[in-house]
């Protein structure tokens, strides 16, 4: 039997600003229902990667493939195919209060108003139930996090890209995020993480995969990326 | 619409209706100047406050309306009811062509095409004789009378500008806290972030910019049904600046905004109009454009959230003082 094919996958991936390599042959599948952490030093082109497989950019070389076809040139088409995200520097609507956030977020996904209650449960979620009427600037910088992730919820994606989810959270969120997470695979949603808070990363991750100045090192179960010794002279260091 | 929208929008629908009652003739032309210049800055609050486009060229799309509307009523003999709904559709029409290829691209190319826009259509106006009469004009455009034992046609025609006017004010107030309303805000705020929601931006910012092409043609219909005399002069780079001035002046943020930012401004330039004269012998229209333009500058510097954007403000600090008397202790300002 033809195995199922990856959620998605990179073939080849190169990208390029200018004269600057930022990925360099990158191949890289994520199968359904799987925890997938992108660790790496800064400058290592793990935002660079979210943002190819996110259709924010397009692959200088290369191929990216959701579920097996061509990914949908447009941001649009790939996330309403079942793909969404959350980004480092947050990307919240302002003008919109909590509740809104999620509610666009809801409604993107269909084709009219849906109601108010539906999108409350998101908040829930993440613990934001009693801020919904706030806007994001009123939010500590850990709570503007949970709402994007509470957005991103909301569409109910096949395939969810977090990037640096943990920055920003005091360790009881960490937790809870660590929580969620796990909680995500167990209803197939398929996830791949960027994070540099490692313990979180390897806690939660079913495959960690290296890169460092765009280039994939490693991809491996988490037990054993402690002891690897080109994640360590890459970017663990040495004790 | 929330229910202070609905009490607001009845009770500017009953000062409309009774200012005949008290009002002269000439505060009469000021208010209707309003209902028509704040059709078309609503328009440009929704497209440069929700969607955070900005259109220098709407001075067309009001033209094109009028004109529109004007020619059909004048040489088809045509109704005034038709002609004003066609000269909206036309500006529609007009905007969608305009905007479909220009808002797939990212950046300020909307407010390039649309200042072209603005250019080429004046040179239309001003060299297809034939059909506009160029830069002389045209009058005599038969006007659209409504079903009532109104006594003159001022009255008349702030009742008909003030329908459309109000239709407009509350369809634009539905809007903005709709469904449409929450995506438009939600693109303006971050595009990638719409887009990886599922929201089709350049489809959502097309739709905003051929509904406020429609405004401004609306409006440019019912000024044509008002004046009864077109020529190309008034439809040109300076009336799309006015059209900003008012909607920045107003507040970006609301649709009221677009209607006090009207009211201010039609005030502003009638009270120069006949002051700067005295003030400033010899001064000419153009102070007034530098005027306009240091008042742009202070709002946006000063408060970029408008005139209503103030108010609002003013209110809240009204309302929490309330909810919190100040003590001898506490002083009611910091600083």
């Amino acid at each position: 039997m033809p195995a199922e094919p990856a959620v998605v996958e990179a073939r080849g991936v190169w990208r390029e600003f200018g004269g600057v390599v930022a990925l360099r042959d990158v191949d890289l599948a994520v199968r359904e229902g799987e925890i997938v952490a992108l660790i790496g030093p800064n400058g290592a082109g793990k935002t660079t990667l979210l943002n190819v497989l996110s259709c924010v950019l397009p692959p200088t070389r290369g191929q990216v493939l959701f579920r097996g076809r061509p990914l949908p040139c447009r941001p649009h088409r790939a996330a309403r195919a079942g793909l969404t995200r959350t980004f480092q520097d947050l990307q919240l609507f302002g003008s919109l209060s909590a509740l809104d956030n999620v509610l666009v977020a809801r409604e993107a996904r269909g084709k009219g108003a849906v109601p108010r209650g539906d999108a409350d449960r998101f908040l829930e979620t993440v613990g934001l139930a009693r801020r919904a009427r706030d806007h994001p600037d009123a939010l500590p910088f850990g709570q503007r996090r949970l709402l994007e992730l509470a957005r991103a919820l909301a569409t109910e994606p096949m395939l969810l890209l977090l990037d640096e989810p943990a920055a920003g959270l005091s360790t009881p969120e960490r937790t809870a995020l660590a929580e969620r997470l796990c909680g995500l695979r167990d209803v197939g949603v398929t996830v791949l993480l960027v994070e540099h808070d490692l313990e979180l990363a390897l806690g939660v991750a079913d495959r960690v995969v290296v890169l460092d100045q765009g280039v994939k090192i490693a991809d491996l179960p988490p037990d054993a990326v402690r002891g690897d010794e080109r994640v360590i002279a890459a970017y663990l260091g040495v004790a | 619409m929330t229910r202070g929208d609905v009490t607001a929008v009845g009770v500017l629908a009953a000062l409309i209706a009774l200012a005949p009652l008290v009002a002269s003739g000439y505060q009469l032309s000021i208010l209707i100047s309003t209902g028509l210049y704040g059709i078309a800055t609503i328009g440009l609050v929704l497209l440069v406050g929700l969607a955070r486009q900005v259109s220098l060229g709407h001075a067309a799309f009001f033209g094109l309306g009028a004109y529109v509307s004007g020619l059909l009523a004048t040489r088809a003999g045509i109704s005034p009811w038709l002609t004003i709904p066609a000269g909206a559709l036309a500006a529609m029409a007009v905007a969608y062509v305009v905007g479909r290829p220009v808002l797939r691209l990212h950046g300020h190319y909307l407010a390039m095409a649309t200042l072209g826009l603005g250019i080429v259509f004046q040179v239309v106006l001003n060299e297809w004789v034939d059909l506009t009469r160029g830069p002389s004009g045209f009058g005599s455009i038969p006007t659209a009378t409504l079903p009532l034992p109104i006594a003159g046609g001022e009255t008349a025609s702030l009742y008909l500008v003030w329908l459309a006017a109000l239709a407009v004010l509350a369809l634009s107030l539905w809007l903005v806290r709709s469904s449409p309303g929450r995506a438009l805000r939600a693109i303006g705020d971050s595009e990638v972030a719409s887009e990886l929601l599922g929201l089709h931006t350049a489809d959502w910012k097309l739709r905003v910019f051929t509904l406020s092409g429609a405004y401004a043609g609306l409006a440019g219909a019912l000024y044509a049904n008002y004046v009864t005399f077109l020529s190309p002069q008034p439809f040109g780079f300076i009336f799309s600046l006015e059209l900003l001035v008012m909607a920045v002046v107003g507040g970006l943020a609301s649709v009221w905004g677009g209607m006090v930012g009207a009211f201010t401004l039609v005030v502003l330039t009638e009270t120069l109009r006949r002051s700067l004269p005295e003030w400033l012998p010899g001064s000419s229209g153009e102070l007034e454009l530098v005027l306009f333009g240091v008042a742009l500058a202070a709002m946006v510097l000063l408060r970029p959230t408008g005139l209503v954007g103030l108010a609002a403000a003013g209110l809240g600090r009204a309302r929490s003082l309330r909810a919190a008397p100040a003590t001898a202790e506490e002083p009611l300002h910091a600083g």
